[in-house]
């Protein structure tokens, strides 16, 4: 019967108007009928394809990468406390590849939170977030968030001086919140090692979040098709002015970008790999955080350990704030300067409380 | 007073708000204070982090092991060991002070053979540490920081190469598949359209 239904087929292919494809052209479309993969080859303005509005890909590229790593590294790391710095210690000597593979997962980490933070300043800059993307925005703070917890759990992962002192803030913010912060407390369960609730946080909890957004916001992205370019009229796509490209030419663009990205982190990698801290002692306060908590960490020299707090929480609120404050249909850069200004000025404040910290030296705090 | 800037207006009083809750628990916080430990042991435990972390702070070692020789609660320290320890970081041998630290409170790496002990309780045999759980470090030995340091041997250059080449190819296909315009020609489009 199937001979009979491929011999009823040949005809209309040799007959039909379409040209005779190759083989692996029509296995590639045997799988796009069965899988729906061509649902992503739906229209986008050419100018997605800048590396600007590449950002957010290339965001969810080294997310991909962090699993991937992650994934290989979760193989030899034990989260018992007792063995915690020995394991990374092990991995860093002992385990095919893994110095390496730590050396990528680390370098992805940081250079994830970059993307992360230069694709808000793209959206914030070409107004992107306005009507009806708000929701997305939004989706997109707490992806931000998201990103921050995972480093900062990463850090603690290691289990040295530095992951362990990071910890201790992160316990005395948790009693500071009070029923808030019962999570990040050792109370919660008295019984486990916080060190083991923490590494499922960061290869579960956190992880499976930021994948559950990240499609969320990519059919939000789809639903509301790419923002229009504010340089360019709302109606450049129908008047021919600007030209329309599938979204699979889109994501060729961002493998591209990754495929840099990913060279740069092995380079990286190989010439700055990270190292593993002493083992943890309580009581001492010895250690500087990862740059990306620095301004927290003035913050917390000027006014205390809460200042970590009040200023995350100002920092988020006004991320969370912007969409909904900024409200006029005004996207073009200069029609916004006031709301560049104030945006311009959270992140020089963010550089500069950054910067001093180079000139302060640890202070006990706990 | 614009839409706009009312909403700057709003955006800054919520700003401030928000500093003026968050600063509640400034009073709390306060009284938390450094709590420093009164058993030998741990402070005994602090000092050898301190040599490691901080080997040209030696006032603050030397106050810790001070207060260790001090502490009223001495259980699991050999005091006498800590003296001869003191003695030795008076004569400036740090690696001695710290060999001697470390033996004072019969520190050995817990090897975990067979069974795990029970979850809170000791393994009950000498020498051997509680099984760490909460915030506990688990930490008996304080060991040096690891730096694995660029060596780049056949297998590393190997991995460089291919990271090299992952850079290259990846600017190359960005070129490829550049966009056909740039914002900019398009914009130029079309002030030379609105001029016709």
């Amino acid at each position: 019967m199937a001979h009979g239904h491929a011999r009823a087929a040949e005809p209309t292919e040799q007959v039909g108007a379409p040209p005779s494809r190759s083989r692996p052209r029509r296995a590639l479309d045997a799988i796009d009928e069965r899988m729906g993969i061509d649902a992503l080859k739906y229209p986008v303005p050419e100018h997605a394809n800048n590396l600007g509005w590449s950002l957010g890909g290339l965001t969810a590229f080294t997310f991909v990468v962090l699993l991937v790593t992650g994934i290989y590294l979760a193989q030899f790391y034990n989260p018992m406390p007792e063995a915690a710095n020995q394991s990374v210690r092990d991995i860093t000597t002992n385990v095919w590849l893994g110095n390496f593979t730590r050396g990528v997962h680390f370098w992805a980490a940081q250079a994830m939170y970059v993307f992360v933070i230069l694709h808000m300043v793209r959206v914030f800059f070409h107004a992107s977030y306005k009507r009806p993307r708000e929701g997305n925005w939004l989706i997109g703070v707490a992806m931000f968030a998201l990103v921050f917890l995972a480093i900062f759990t990463g850090t603690v992962l290691k289990w040295d001086q530095e992951g362990f002192e990071a910890l201790g803030h992160n316990i005395e913010l948790g009693e500071l919140l009070g029923g808030l912060g019962f999570w990040f407390t050792p109370d919660m369960a008295d019984k486990v090692p916080i060190l083991v609730r923490l590494y499922v946080a960061h290869a579960v909890l956190i992880p499976g979040l930021i994948l559950g957004l990240v499609v969320w916001h990519a059919l939000l992205v789809k639903r509301h098709r790419i923002s229009p370019h504010p340089a360019l009229p709302a109606t450049s796509v129908e008047t021919k002015l600007e030209a329309q490209e599938p979204f699979t030419h889109h994501i060729r663009r961002v493998v591209a970008f990754g495929l840099v990205a990913l060279g740069a982190f092995g380079v990286l990698a190989l010439l700055f790999p990270p190292v593993v801290g002493p083992t943890p002692v309580e009581g001492i306060e010895v250690t500087k955080p990862l740059w990306i908590y620095w301004w927290m960490y003035t913050l917390e020299n000027w006014f205390g350990l809460p200042a970590i707090l009040w200023g995350s929480g100002i920092l988020f609120g006004l991320l969370v704030l912007i969409p909904f404050v900024d409200r006029s249909p005004n996207r073009y850069w200069r029609d916004r300067k006031i709301a560049l200004v104030l945006g311009a000025l959270l992140l020089a404040t963010m550089v500069i409380l950054s910067l001093l910290m180079l000139g302060t030296t640890p202070e006990s705090h706990m | 007073m614009t839409r706009f800037m009312k909403s700057v207006t709003l955006t800054m009083v919520s700003a401030v708000c928000g500093v003026l809750v968050a600063s509640l628990p400034l009073s709390a916080a306060s009284a938390h204070g450094d709590d420093e430990s009164d058993e030998s042991k741990v402070l005994v435990q602090q000092a050898i982090a301190l040599i490691v972390n901080t080997p040209d702070d030696q006032m603050t070692i030397e106050e810790r092991i001070t207060d260790a020789l001090e502490a009223p609660h001495t259980e699991g320290t050999d005091i006498a060991m800590v003296k001869q320890a003191m003695a030795a970081f008076d004569s400036g041998d740090m690696d001695r002070t710290r060999t001697l630290l470390q033996t004072s409170i019969g520190a050995g790496p817990y090897l975990g053979e067979g069974l795990p002990p029970e979850v809170g309780e000791t393994t009950g045999e000498p020498g051997q540490p509680p099984y760490a759980v909460g915030e506990a470090t688990g930490t008996t030995i304080v060991l040096d920081e690891l730096d694995p340091g660029r060596d780049l041997d056949a297998g590393n250059t190997v991995l460089l190469t291919l990271s090299g080449l992952s850079i290259v190819v990846g600017l190359g296909l960005a070129w490829r598949y550049r966009p056909k315009d740039t914002v900019h020609q398009m914009r130029r489009t079309l002030r030379a359209g609105g001029s016709e």
